[in-house]
């Protein structure tokens, strides 16, 4: 296990190193976090590749008060959306619905010799990706990423109590679609 | 009906990451860090020839003023359609493909400048 502390001076001493480091620990969750935005696997490594080039050439802006591990999901984040936010132009010059498009996203990324279980994790993914961007953002980082309120408010740049808001008001959505359209 | 319990589900994602995926990114980061800095080091400011003669701050100061001058233009021209009632249905979309234009023709350098000053705001393109 590598420390936020071990990685913040192997930065400051080498720098290349530091990044390595900083990779051995974070690139499986920081793929993970995009990806879960994105869908797509290559856009989700494109954009975990940027985030690192990003980090590394941007660490001596970073505060020092800040947490590592939020400065690092910010600046995923961050990667992410521009992505999401490129799609958004193509799909309003395509004239297309970006709805459709990121469920077909889903079903195309599906483990193709998915378990019977997997559907539902599928739908839960189809429920998530109905929600809007910033209550997609709180929840995953919430679920997935085990991030305390505080930690969220400081990746998404909103106060923590509007982050509990909305984890709630995402998670009461994804309950009521799932449970309508596992009646079905 | 019984109502969805989120908390039964395992927490795994319904996707596969390919073999090597992670094994290519820190390839590919290594390479690229090391491209654009030579021997791999960030340049530090505080340490740098450059930013300690008064071309490195003039290095700085130009490209502030750049920054500035582009916002300037961008305010100016946004001013100028609310004051003219120009709200032509192209706008939104070309404004956000031009300013895209606009930062992939930056070099690194002010790329990473702007990055740096909006990292922590990550709704701007939303």
């Amino acid at each position: 296990m590598i420390s936020d502390s071990d990685i913040i001076a192997a930065m400051t001493q080498a720098p290349a190193e530091g990044i390595r480091l900083m990779m051995v620990q974070y690139s499986e969750p920081v793929y993970w976090h995009i990806r879960r935005m994105v869908v797509d696997h290559e856009d989700a490594q494109d954009a975990t590749q940027e985030t690192f080039v990003r980090l590394f050439r941007a660490f001596d802006t970073r505060r020092d008060d800040g947490n590592l591990r939020c400065w690092i999901y910010t600046v995923a984040t961050h990667e992410a959306l521009r992505i999401i936010g490129r799609r958004r132009t193509d799909v309003v010059s395509l004239d297309d619905d970006e709805g459709e498009a990121q469920a077909g996203r889903i079903a195309d990324e599906a483990i193709d010799d998915a378990a019977e279980g997997d559907a539902i994790l599928l739908r839960l993914q189809q429920a998530i990706h109905r929600l809007p961007t910033k209550q997609q953002l709180v929840f995953n980082l919430r679920y997935y990423s085990e991030m305390s309120y505080d930690e969220i408010a400081q990746v998404t740049g909103i106060p923590a109590t509007s982050a509990k808001a909305s984890f709630h008001v995402a998670k009461q959505k994804i309950t009521e679609y799932m449970t309508a359209h596992e009646a079905r | 009906m019984t109502e969805f319990n989120l908390d039964s589900l395992p927490k795994r994602m319904p996707y596969r990451m390919p073999e090597g995926t992670l094994e290519q990114i820190e390839r590919n980061v290594m390479l690229r860090i090391g491209e654009s800095k030579g021997d791999g080091r960030r340049p530090d400011v505080a340490a740098s020839p450059t930013a300690a003669t008064p071309g490195g701050a003039r290095t700085i100061s130009l490209r502030w003023r750049r920054w500035t001058e582009w916002a300037v233009s961008a305010a100016a021209a946004v001013a100028a359609v609310c004051v003219l009632g120009l709200r032509p249905a192209s706008v939104a979309s070309s404004t956000e493909a031009d300013v895209e234009a606009a930062f992939a023709n930056l070099c690194d350098d002010d790329q990473d400048f702007l990055i740096a000053l909006y990292q922590d705001d990550p709704f701007m393109d939303n």
